[in-house]
C-alpha cells in the first residue's frame, strides 16, 4: 500500500485529471481553486487528508494498509460508514474511482464558491484537518454542541409540575428561553427524577432499563 | 376539555405498551441529535404533563402537510402521533363541523390563553380582502390573526406557511403571503418542505411537548437539526459528484449506474432539508435514490426559481449565503485566517453525525 504521502500526490493526481476532463464546463467550478491535498495523516489503518478541489472541499479516507483496503472493498458504494474521530462522530460516504479504488468522503464545503483564493481553501482545509483532530470539539465531552446543551439546560428549566397545577399558569413563560422560573420538580416516589438533574453528563445514578420499565406501571404487553 | 390527559395516559389507554412508549422516546431524541440520557427525560415529561393544546389552521393549501403528518412511520404509527398533542381544531381531520367546529377556535383562544401552540398549514391571501380564502363565511386572515393573538408560539407547517409556495409563486394573483409576514409578534418556527418530512414534523412536535421551548433555530427560523445541511452533503450519489460522473440524459448508462443527477437539473446543491438522511416513507427512499433530482422544495421561493430541469449554474441566485447559517454571516467570500478556520469548524459541526452521541 501506499505511505500517506505517495497516497496524497495520487489523489491529486487523479482529481486533476477529473477536474480537465469530466468536470470542464461545469459552471458551478470556483476559478480561482485548483486541485490540491492539504496535510495528510495516518488514522486508524488509513490515510485521512482533505482534499481542495474547484468544486468541493472534503475529507478523503483512503485505506493504507491491505487489511483495510480489504475492508474498504468489502462496503456497497454509496453506503455511510460512522467513524469516531476526536472532535466527534463523522458520517463518511462510500466512494471508487478506477485508478483510486475505493475511498470514503465526507464534505465540508460544496460548492466553494465562497473561497476567494487558493490560500482561503488551504486555510480552511487546514483549519479542518486540526479541529477534526480537537478533543474539546467532542460533543460527548459535554463542552461543546448547542443541541446538548439547549436540551441540557431546559431539563433545569423544564418544569412538569408548573404546567400541571394549571392551564394558564405557564402562559408567561417565554418559549425561547428556558432560564425563566424554576420551581421545583414535585417528589415522585415511583418516578426517576430526571427533571432535576443538570447537564446529561452528570447523570450517572440513572436507573436501569429495567428499573425504568418495572419501576412504574407494568408493562401491559400483548395489546397491540 | 376540562382536564388535558397527558400524552403517555392516552398510549395507555388505546392500548400502546410501555415497551413501545419508551422506544419512541429513545427514536424520537436520536433523531432530534439529543444525546440518550435525555430519552428517559422525554419519556418523564410525556407520562407527567397535560398535553399541549394545538390549534391547527388551514389557509390555501394541499393538505399534504396533514398527509405526511398521520403517515408519520414512527413505531407509534399514525393514530397515536395525534395523540401527542391535544388536536383540538384541525378542519381535515376533526369530527367536529359547522359552527361548532368555528366556536371551537374561540374557545381554545380563551381557556388556553398563552398556553396552545398554532399550527400552519397554508398561508392567508390577502388580495381583495382576504377574499380567496374563506373559513366559516370569514377570511382565513382574520382567523389566523385570532388565533394566533393568544398562542405561546407558531409553528409554519410545509413551504406554504414558511415561504408562499406555489400560490405565492409570481405573479401570486392572490396575494398569498407566508405566516410570518402577518404575524410578528409571535415566536415562529419553520418546517418547510412540501410537504415536510414526517419523522421531522413529529420530532418538533415532541421537542415542544417535552421541554416546552422551541428546538434552536437557524437564521431563518428553522429547526437546525433538520435543516443545517443541504440534500448534496450527505446525498449517497455524493462520490459521483465528486468524480465527475453525472447523468447527461434520462436513462442513459449512467443513469443506470447511478451517477449524480446535477446535469439533470438536481437542486440537491442549495437545497437545506434532511431528505438524504432521514429519507422518506419510514427511510425506505427518497427522490434522488428514485432517480430523479431533488426540486428543492423546502427553499424560499422554489417555484421562482426556474424549470426543474434546469441546471444550477449560478449558486448564487438561490442565495446560498443567505441560507448557510453560519458561513453566512462570514459570507462574500472567505479570505483571512480567522474566517477560514471559523468556516472549516463551523462546517465540521454541521458534518458532523446528529443523531444522538454514542
Amino acid at each position: 500500500m501506499p505511505d500517506a504521502p505517495a497516497a496524497a500526490e495520487e489523489l491529486e493526481r487523479v482529481f486533476r485529471r477529473i477536474h480537465e476532463t469530466r468536470m470542464d464546463g461545469v459552471p458551478i467550478l470556483n476559478p480561482q481553486l485548483q486541485v490540491e491535498v492539504v496535510g495528510v495523516r495516518s488514522w486508524n489503518g488509513c490515510s485521512l487528508a482533505v482534499l481542495v478541489t474547484p468544486w468541493f472541499i472534503n475529507l478523503m479516507l483512503l485505506p493504507a494498509t491491505v487489511e483495510q483496503a480489504a475492508a474498504f472493498a468489502a462496503l456497497p458504494l454509496g453506503t455511510k460508514q460512522l467513524h469516531r474521530l476526536p472532535a466527534g462522530r463523522f458520517e463518511f460516504i462510500v466512494g471508487e474511482e478506477a485508478d483510486l479504488g475505493r475511498y470514503e468522503m465526507c464534505s465540508l464545503f460544496s460548492p466553494v464558491l465562497e473561497f476567494e483564493s487558493q490560500e482561503a481553501a488551504r486555510l480552511a482545509a487546514a483549519a479542518a484537518l486540526e479541529a477534526l483532530f480537537d478533543a474539546s470539539l467532542d460533543p460527548a465531552s459535554g463542552a461543546d454542541e448547542p443541541a446538548r446543551t439547549d436540551a441540557a439546560r431546559s431539563v433545569d428549566g423544564t418544569t412538569p409540575a408548573a404546567s400541571a397545577a394549571g392551564e394558564n399558569d405557564v402562559g408567561d413563560r417565554d418559549l425561547t428561553s428556558s432560564a425563566t422560573r424554576h420551581p421545583e420538580l414535585p417528589p415522585s416516589p415511583t418516578a426517576p427524577q430526571m427533571g432535576e438533574r443538570g447537564a446529561a453528563s452528570s447523570l450517572p445514578a440513572l436507573p436501569s432499563r429495567r428499573g425504568f420499565l418495572t419501576g412504574r406501571l407494568q408493562p401491559r404487553e400483548g395489546s397491540r | 376539555m376540562t382536564e388535558i390527559e397527558t400524552f403517555y395516559d392516552v398510549l395507555r389507554r388505546q392500548g400502546i405498551s410501555r415497551r413501545s412508549f419508551l422506544k419512541f422516546c429513545s427514536l424520537t431524541a436520536a433523531s432530534l441529535g439529543l444525546a440518550p440520557e435525555l430519552a428517559p427525560q422525554m419519556a418523564y415529561a410525556l407520562e407527567t404533563k397535560p398535553r399541549t393544546p394545538v390549534l391547527w389552521l388551514h389557509g390555501l393549501e394541499c393538505t399534504c402537510c396533514s398527509e405526511a403528518f398521520i403517515r408519520s412511520a414512527h413505531p407509534l404509527a399514525s393514530d397515536v402521533i395525534l395523540s401527542m398533542i391535544s388536536l383540538d381544531y384541525d378542519d381535515t381531520i376533526m369530527a367536529a363541523a359547522g359552527h361548532q367546529a368555528e366556536a371551537i377556535v374561540d374557545e381554545i383562544v380563551e381557556k388556553y390563553k398563552g398556553n396552545y401552540i398554532l399550527a400552519c398549514e397554508g398561508n392567508p391571501p390577502l388580495n381583495e380582502d382576504g377574499m380567496y380564502c374563506i373559513i366559516g363565511g370569514k377570511p382565513y386572515l382574520d382567523q389566523l390573526k385570532k388565533a394566533a393573538s393568544n398562542c405561546k408560539a407558531i409553528i409554519s407547517w410545509g413551504s406554504c406557511a414558511s415561504w408562499g409556495c406555489v400560490q405565492a409563486a409570481r405573479p401570486n394573483p392572490t396575494q398569498a403571503v407566508p405566516i410570518h409576514k402577518v404575524i410578528r409578534d409571535k415566536p415562529i418556527i419553520k418546517v418547510p418542505g412540501c410537504p415536510p418530512i414526517p419523522e421531522v414534523m413529529t420530532a418538533v412536535i415532541t421537542y415542544i411537548a417535552t421541554f416546552e421551548k422551541l428546538p434552536e433555530l437557524d437564521r431563518q427560523g428553522r429547526p437546525k437539526m433538520f435543516y443545517s445541511q443541504r440534500i448534496h452533503d450527505k446525498c449517497y450519489r455524493r462520490p459521483h459528484f465528486d468524480a465527475g460522473q453525472f447523468v447527461e440524459a434520462w436513462d442513459d448508462d449512467s443513469a443506470r449506474k447511478g451517477y449524480c443527477l446535477y446535469k439533470m437539473g438536481c437542486k440537491g446543491p442549495t437545497t437545506y432539508n434532511a431528505c438524504s438522511t432521514t429519507r422518506w416513507n419510514g427511510g425506505v427512499s427518497f427522490p434522488i435514490q428514485s432517480g430523479h433530482g431533488c426540486i428543492g422544495c423546502s427553499e424560499d421561493g422554489f417555484w421562482d426559481n426556474g424549470g426543474f430541469y434546469n441546471r444550477l449554474t449560478n449558486i448564487h441566485q438561490f442565495g446560498i449565503e443567505a441560507n448557510a447559517d453560519d458561513i453566512g454571516k462570514t459570507a462574500a467570500g472567505v479570505v483571512g485566517a480567522a474566517v477560514a478556520a471559523h468556516a472549516a469548524v463551523s462546517a465540521l459541526k454541521r458534518a458532523r453525525d446528529k443523531g444522538g452521541n454514542a
